[in-house]
């Protein structure tokens, strides 16, 4: 039986904006165990990688995490940091959330790294993919060997004259040192990058798409991290690039047992690489457990609808069957009290306009939806009126079909 | 499906005709690099492709990130001048047309673009974006010898509303700018543009990827209404295979600027025959719940460069079932290994600096040529050979030719490993229902005289 290494509860991300208050993430809770794959799949706009963030303290102003814990399961670190912070420990797990700042921080790389979409952007096209990697190698050493102090970092941002001019006199290369190098060639080896000692010294640019994310799962194993927070990572990445880093994401699990949250909008990935899944929609988890609970003994019509979406490559049916409508837009004040989903949901009833609380579905037993339907079937006479959200979304039309009736009025009617 | 077979005999239902299209860039083209007499390089992203498109039909053209689809898909539109090749819509050659001519071709070819968010003018309101092609092309026009009529612009306006309400907007959004609509919403403006001239041919280029699964459902079932309904044919761009699946009756799948496979979409999907095509397929991760249980053998390393495209067929650098000369006995795995050093050995690629630095730092130390070679040895086979001493020591043998410097004599130890598949180009069979340019499969005539050409002359014949 496998433990929990971490557990996100109620938590609660928000952005405050020109526009209003836009509730990204919305009580999320979720359990992760030490060595699965946890995936989470949802739309854009569905707060799936706002809540990696959250999980990484990532979230930059005008976000905040404004709720919630996230609980993490560190040993040594609960002994640390026991007697400075009590409330923040419970057992052997620590509250993430009540920590300072930099006990927190001082967590990235080595307890929780994290690789990203889009591996263009997210390398100094100025460095050498080496030098990145040996001073992660050096940072995370640093941190782990003096692990509650936050000065272990990068030299920061240095752009003044100064500091440019120092640079040149004094290369600032003290983070890429001999071993860690070494240790940056054998981690490019480890990601399957051939000729590691010359590709090492190639800049981002000389690199394929597939091979800069090679080189980013490279840098974010620097630190060995416990738990690693893959945002999209492979939605920039051709099929047959795909299934190779999938294979180095598998492969590399299973040979350093470290828990995997995998999040991304395909759904076959999911069904290649995950244990437990959690659907978001709209900020909120609305939908979570085993695969097979998602996949196959589904409830929230939202589920169905993204699994109906998606063409299937084995099987041409007709029609697919989409969603109508597009994601809400998570702006607090347009968002209502009831479930998201009713405006777009082909079976909203009248008690969904009350937010439905997490209920247990069929499955194993962690299957939860967010959704009445797991208490008790559709009951049509329960249904809302059609056009019931109609007046609320404000002039947005929604996808609709049929309009094409209306044409010919149309052209008479106008102008 | 309309028409399934490419053959060169066009019927009166092949609405376009394409025939040897070429498109090469140039890089170093400029005054100054002629002055210093600098090559120009050309990037071969589209080499000679032929296929037709049948009145009605869809044609799938589908391949990964680099492979000349999109450009392959705008030079057949002439947005772009073709090096070589022709193009012909509704039988005349598009690249000889007059102006006149040519903006009658525009009317009925259009494309709709993949980047929903920067194909829109945000200056625009997206009423005036729809309405701009028929402003440009000035039509429809009124007749203005009928009392009661209505002028040009309420004509087009009645138009573009009628459009938008096709495509599952409302005429009510006339007024409103890009930036206030969701990119599927977008991606149906830019639909709507695509069609406001009523044309009978529309290119798709990917026009689904940036928008989210859902709307993705969405923006594919409108395009196959329309398509029933304006009898509309269309060259849908896209890399994504389920996608070309559901909505195409003819599939072309491209590698490196070629087809290498083209036939019905069921017959592609159900019975590929180019192991590109196969592996494409394989990599494709189903949405079902045994997916983690399927063996996928995944292609080795990334697709070349088309500055510099590897001889012969394009795919034999990654492919699973590379053809070993008749006399090297050795399993697909233990040859692909062997061809892959002979290969950087070829592009003097072999990193013979960077192993002596690692073997130097693991043993503290200067170290011998043998040591540097074992260390290539080790980090680049990752097959043993030891079970095929006499091709391991080929292999030795060349690596430690390349470590001296003499990489014209390791070329040469491997030469007798060198696949027919880097020989010879191999074709696609006219007139087959289900074309694939592959050594595996019975080759047209002339590409069976240069294997047998090959082979005869091949420096060390097999002799058993």
């Amino acid at each position: 039986m496998s433990e929990d290494i971490l557990r996100v509860s109620d938590l609660s991300t928000r952005f405050f904006t020109n526009e209003g208050q836009v509730n990204a993430v919305e009580s999320v809770d979720m359990t992760i165990e030490r060595g699965e794959v946890f995936g989470i799949v949802g739309e854009s706009g569905s707060g799936k990688s706002v809540t990696a963030l959250s999980i990484m303290d990532l979230v930059e102003s005008p976000g905040e995490i404004t709720d919630g814990s996230i609980e993490y399961r560190n040993e040594d670190l609960a002994d640390a940091i026991r007697d400075d912070h009590p409330h923040a420990v419970d057992g052997e797990f620590v509250d993430l959330l009540s920590v300072p700042e930099t006990v927190h921080s001082g967590l990235r790389g080595t307890s929780f790294s994290m690789i990203f979409q889009d591996p263009e952007s997210s390398l100094n096209p100025s460095l050498t993919v080496g030098e990145q990697i040996a001073e992660a190698v050096e940072v995370q050493r640093r941190a782990s060997s003096r692990p509650r102090s936050g000065r272990a970092r990068t030299q920061g941002v240095q752009y003044s004259l100064g500091s440019y001019i120092a640079s040149t006199i004094l290369p600032s290369k003290k983070f890429v040192t001999e071993e860690s190098k070494t240790r940056a060639i054998e981690l490019l080896e480890l990601v399957g990058i051939p000729d590691p000692v010359k590709r090492a010294d190639e800049y981002p640019h000389q690199y394929s798409g597939g091979m800069l994310q090679r080189a980013m799962i490279a840098q974010a194993l620097a630190g060995e991290p416990d738990v690693l927070v893959a945002d999209e990572p492979t939605t920039a990445l051709d099929v047959t690039i795909q299934a190779q880093i999938l294979d180095i994401l598998a492969d590399l699990q299973e040979r350093t047992g470290m828990t995997i949250i995998l999040i991304t909008h395909n759904l076959g990935v999911i069904a290649r690489m995950c244990d437990r899944v959690g659907v978001m929609y709209a900020g909120e988890i609305v939908e979570r457990g085993t695969l097979e609970d998602v996949f196959v003994d589904h409830v929230h019509p939202y589920t169905e609808g993204l699994l109906g979406s998606v063409p299937d490559l084995e099987d041409v049916g007709g029609r697919l069957e989409p969603i109508e409508g597009n994601v809400p837009s998570l702006l607090a004040h347009e968002m209502g009290d009831g479930c998201y989903f009713a405006d777009r949901c082909p079976r909203a009833m009248e008690e969904c306009l009350h937010k439905p609380p997490d209920i247990e579905g069929e499955g194993s037993d962690e299957h939860v939806a967010k959704c009445y339907l797991a208490e008790h079937p559709y009951d049509e006479s329960q249904a809302l009126p059609e056009g019931y959200f109609e007046d609320r979304t404000m002039g947005e039309v929604t996808a609709d079909e049929t309009s094409s009736d209306e044409t010919t009025e149309e052209m008479r009617g106008d102008d | 499906m309309t028409e399934s077979d490419r053959g060169d005999t066009a019927t009166s239902e092949t609405l376009l005709e394409v025939r040897n299209l070429t498109k090469y860039f140039y890089e170093r083209d400029s005054i100054t690099d002629r002055l210093l007499g600098q090559n120009p390089v050309a990037i071969k992203a589209v080499d000679g492709l032929d296929f037709d498109i049948g009145r009605g039909e869809t044609l799938g053209l589908v391949g990964e990130s680099g492979c000349g689809k999109s450009t392959a898909g705008e030079t057949l539109l002439r947005l772009q001048e073709p090096t070589e090749g022709v193009v012909r819509f509704d039988g005349e050659n598009i690249y000889d047309l007059g102006s006149g001519e040519l903006t009658k071709f525009r009317r009925n070819a259009q494309i709709v673009f993949q980047d929903p968010f920067s194909s829109l003018d945000p200056r625009m309101t997206i009423g005036e974006t729809v309405r701009q092609p028929l402003d440009v092309h000035n039509w429809p026009r009124s007749d203005g010898n009928v009392g009661v009529e209505r002028s040009d612009k309420q004509l087009r306006t009645a138009r573009v509303k009628e459009l938008l309400n096709r495509v599952g907007l409302s005429g009510d959004q006339f007024d409103r700018y890009p930036h206030e609509f969701s990119g599927g919403q977008r991606q149906r403006v830019g639909i709507a543009r695509a069609l406001a001239l009523d044309p009978e041919f529309v290119v798709l280029d990917e026009p689904t990827s940036a928008l989210d699964v859902s709307v993705q459902a969405q923006i594919l079932n409108l395009l196959n209404e329309l398509q029933d309904e304006f009898g509309l044919t269309y060259l849908l761009i896209s890399h994504d295979l389920s996608v070309i699946r559901h909505i195409c009756d003819r599939v072309a799948v491209m590698y490196l600027g070629e087809i290498v496979e083209i036939a019905p979409s069921e017959e592609i999907f159900t019975n590929p025959r180019h192991p590109y095509t196969e592996a494409l397929l394989e990599s494709v991760p189903r949405v079902n719940i045994d997916e983690k249980d399927r063996d996928i053998e995944t292609l080795t390393g990334d697709v070349p460069s088309p500055r510099n495209p590897p001889s012969g067929c394009r795919f034999r650098t990654r492919c699973p079932k590379i053809i070993p000369p008749a006399d090297v006995d050795l399993s697909q795995e233990e040859y692909r290994a062997v061809v892959t050093v002979l290969d950087r050995i070829r592009g003097r690629e072999l990193d013979v600096e960077g192993a002596r630095e690692f073997a130097a730092e693991e043993s503290d130390g200067d170290v011998d040529d043998a040591t540097v070679v074992d260390s290539i040895l080790t980090r680049m086979l990752d097959v043993d050979l030891s079970a095929q001493p006499p091709h391991r020591e080929r292999v030795r043998e060349a690596v430690t030719a390349a470590v001296e410097g003499d990489w014209d004599r390791a070329e040469e130890t491997l030469s007798t490993y060198r696949s027919l598949c880097e020989k010879v180009t191999p074709e696609l069979q006219p007139g087959h229902t289900h074309p694939a340019a592959c050594h595996l499969l019975d080759q047209p005539d002339d590409v069976e005289r240069a294997i047998r050409d090959a082979e005869a002359t091949a420096p060390d014949p097999a002799n058993d």
